[in-house]
């Protein structure tokens, strides 16, 4: 016999009461014993240190708290900081996806080799691409020198240069949660739109591009989000002027060089809401082309 | 002659997919590519659609070199397994999707549009699902929209690889009737795929057998069924007991269906020894298993009879009886 009660819904073992009730019993078992753990994990790795941060920057108190964050070179460099995460990041989504594209759709020899490259952006020491970077973008070097001598632009120690920084820590973001959505898209869907009379083209907007989005986005929010927390690429060919090329990491670092601990966390917290805040957006957005996508 | 297959030939690696393939069918008919799993029909079918390049030979459809044309310009409806409807899309959009790529100048307006898709949906009985995404559907549903996606860009041929075999078996023998309906009222050139024999010989006007990338028989189901060309056709069109010449050699091998066969009491000059094993009363025929005597070690004989047969002459398990075949 089995008892009513075998049918019920686990109860949570542990005594928090919550004030939302998940949508429906999840048939997968070990549901509660993962959630805790996600929980405490979380607390642990995230809640944590940001709870710490809050207590520090409150230090000040409020208005010495907003004084720190509406200062011209706090917020100039929110600005500077932004900007060029969002650009590298839209640039990234574009490319990384078209070199997933590349990766998954074409064979080519040594295509293992250029695999490996993709994920060395990630490996490598930030002093070390830093300086890399810096060496090829500054105007005496290869590119550097290509771009100021045929367009008069300048890219090295310019915000364009954090952009090339930030650009390449986050390429394997975008590449690698778009990749693996390609290759295990039905082969058939794109079969059937070629014999419905569509070309190629439509059938890489129609059919393909709404498919993968959902993991464009991602793999946007990945890359944005890496953009932001980057520091030791972009120092070195930032150029670091203050109020020009000055991102907010680095006025963070200073002002902890300087024993500023207050106003340095003050900023930091500052820079926290509005990434939180943007991430979020992003999400939200997220989940309703998802929905989209598959269509609940 | 309208559809003409001529010497398609196809090699993956050093595997030959397809060996010469060759024959020609009048149009407007539901015609049925059979055969065992990897005897190449769904690769025969990506030639025609354009999907897969052979190694050489010709395809032509009402006189027009259909190879010559790219996949997105020959007008084939294509039907698959997986169904491989648009997630993101609602029914609507999906069975709109063949007339809404098309190149401006040919681009129905808006309300043609509408007014083709509903005119599809009432054909498939899901007008009231219009705005229904396929994840809300059932399998057959789902079959049925990309049936109508299919026919929404009035192809001038329907290729469907295997359309009910993610089916269960009601649904499926539902489909095939209501398939076999649809071709009668449009009567478009239609070459389905199957590895079931049953709804090849139910539904369509002409089989193709094929095995092994060759083709053994072609023919209207009767054909196919009462004249095997060879003992592949006719194993595999339906069960079939298989006798060896018994110690003379020259004694061809005989093969015989299972309502070929009677069943008498008494011995005669030509009959078999055997003992019944199961007697299957249930279904629209009764089935007896018997063993052949002097054989102990061969496969059950299948002998099939109607209830009236079996009432005037029972037949009890475990006893010993003598088959012949039925004169006819
Ligand atoms: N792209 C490919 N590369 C290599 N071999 C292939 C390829 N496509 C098909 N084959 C081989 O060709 C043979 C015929 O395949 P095909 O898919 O046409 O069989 P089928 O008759 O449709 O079988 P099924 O009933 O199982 O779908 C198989 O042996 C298969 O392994
Ligand atoms: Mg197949």
């Amino acid at each position: 016999m089995t008892r009513f009660t075998d049918h019920m819904p686990p109860k949570f073992s542990f005594k928090i009461k919550f004030k939302f009730k998940f949508k429906e019993y999840s048939v997968i078992p070990g549901f509660p014993l993962s959630f805790s753990y996600s929980l405490i994990y979380l607390a642990l790795f995230v809640i944590l240190p940001l709870f710490v941060l809050i207590v520090k920057g409150s230090e000040l108190g409020l208005s010495g708290l907003l004084r720190e964050i509406f200062d011209l070179r706090t917020l100039l460099s929110f600005k500077l900081s932004l900007l060029t995460a969002l650009v590298a990041a839209l640039t990234n989504a574009c490319f990384g996806t078209i070199v997933a594209w590349f990766l998954v759709r074409t064979p080519f020899p040594g295509k293992k080799i250029f695999d490996a490259l993709i994920d060395l952006p990630l490996a490598l020491p930030t002093a070390v691409s830093g300086i890399v970077l810096t060496v090829i973008y500054a105007p005496s070097g290869v590119i550097g020198n290509f771009f100021l001598k045929h367009f008069q632009i300048k890219i090295a120690f310019t915000p364009l240069g954090i952009i090339v920084a930030m650009i390449f820590v986050g390429i394997p973001l975008v590449v690698r949660t778009v990749g693996p959505v390609l290759m295990s898209m039905e082969s058939e869907l794109e079969e059937v739109a070629l014999s419905l009379g569509a070309n190629k083209w439509q059938v890489f907007i129609k059919v393909i591009l709404p498919t993968i989005f959902p993991s464009i986005i991602t793999g946007f929010t990945l890359a944005f989000a890496r953009a932001l927390g980057e520091f030791g690429t972009i120092i070195f060919i930032a150029g670091n002027m203050p109020m020009k090329t000055e991102i907010t990491a680095l006025l963070v670092y200073t002002k902890l060089e300087q024993h500023d601990v207050a106003s340095a966390t003050a900023i930091a917290l500052g820079m926290l809401l509005l990434s939180f805040l943007l991430l979020l957006l992003i999400n939200l957005f997220q989940s309703w082309t998802s929905k989209k996508v598959t269509g609940v | 002659m309208s559809i003409i297959v001529k010497n398609i030939s196809k090699t993956f690696g050093n595997f030959k997919a397809l060996d010469a393939i060759h024959f020609q069918l009048p149009a407007n008919n539901l015609i049925a590519l059979l055969g065992p799993s990897g005897c190449g029909k769904t690769t025969l079918l990506r030639i025609i659609a354009g999907l897969e390049q052979a190694d050489h030979g010709e395809v032509s459809f009402q006189n027009a070199d259909l190879l010559a044309f790219p996949a997105n310009k020959r007008q084939i409806g294509l039907v698959f397994q997986h169904y491989a409807l648009f997630k993101h899309m609602t029914v609507f959009d999906n069975i709109a999707f063949g007339l809404k790529v098309k190149p401006k100048k040919y681009r129905p307006s808006h309300q043609e549009i509408s007014k083709k898709v509903h005119e599809l949906l009432k054909l498939i009985k899901l007008e009231n699902l219009a705005d229904r995404y396929p994840r809300g559907l059932s399998g057959g549903q789902c079959q049925r929209v990309a049936l109508a996606r299919a026919l929404a860009i009035e192809p001038r041929l329907l290729l469907l690889d295997e359309p009910f075999g993610a089916l269960d078996a009601k649904v499926r023998a539902e489909m095939r009737r209501w398939l076999r309906n649809l071709h009668d009222t449009l009567k478009v050139t239609s070459i389905f795929v199957t590895h079931d024999q049953e709804e090849a010989l139910e539904v369509a006007d002409i089989i193709i057998i094929m095995n092994q990338g060759r083709i053994e028989q072609i023919g209207t189901p009767d054909e196919v069924f009462h004249h095997p060309a060879n003992e592949f056709v006719m194993s595999f069109l339906g069960e079939v007991n298989v006798f060896h010449g018994r110690r003379d050699e020259n004694h061809p091998k005989l093969m015989i269906r299972p309502h070929q066969l009677k069943i008498e009491h008494a011995k005669n000059k030509s009959s078999l020894q055997a003992r019944a094993i199961r007697v299957i009363t249930a279904g629209p025929f009764v089935r007896v298993e018997l063993l052949d005597e002097n054989d102990h070690n061969s496969k059950r004989i299948q002998v099939q009879m109607t209830h009236e047969q079996y009432r005037s002459n029972p037949v009890l398990p475990n006893s010993l009886v003598y088959l012949s075949p039925k004169d006819q």
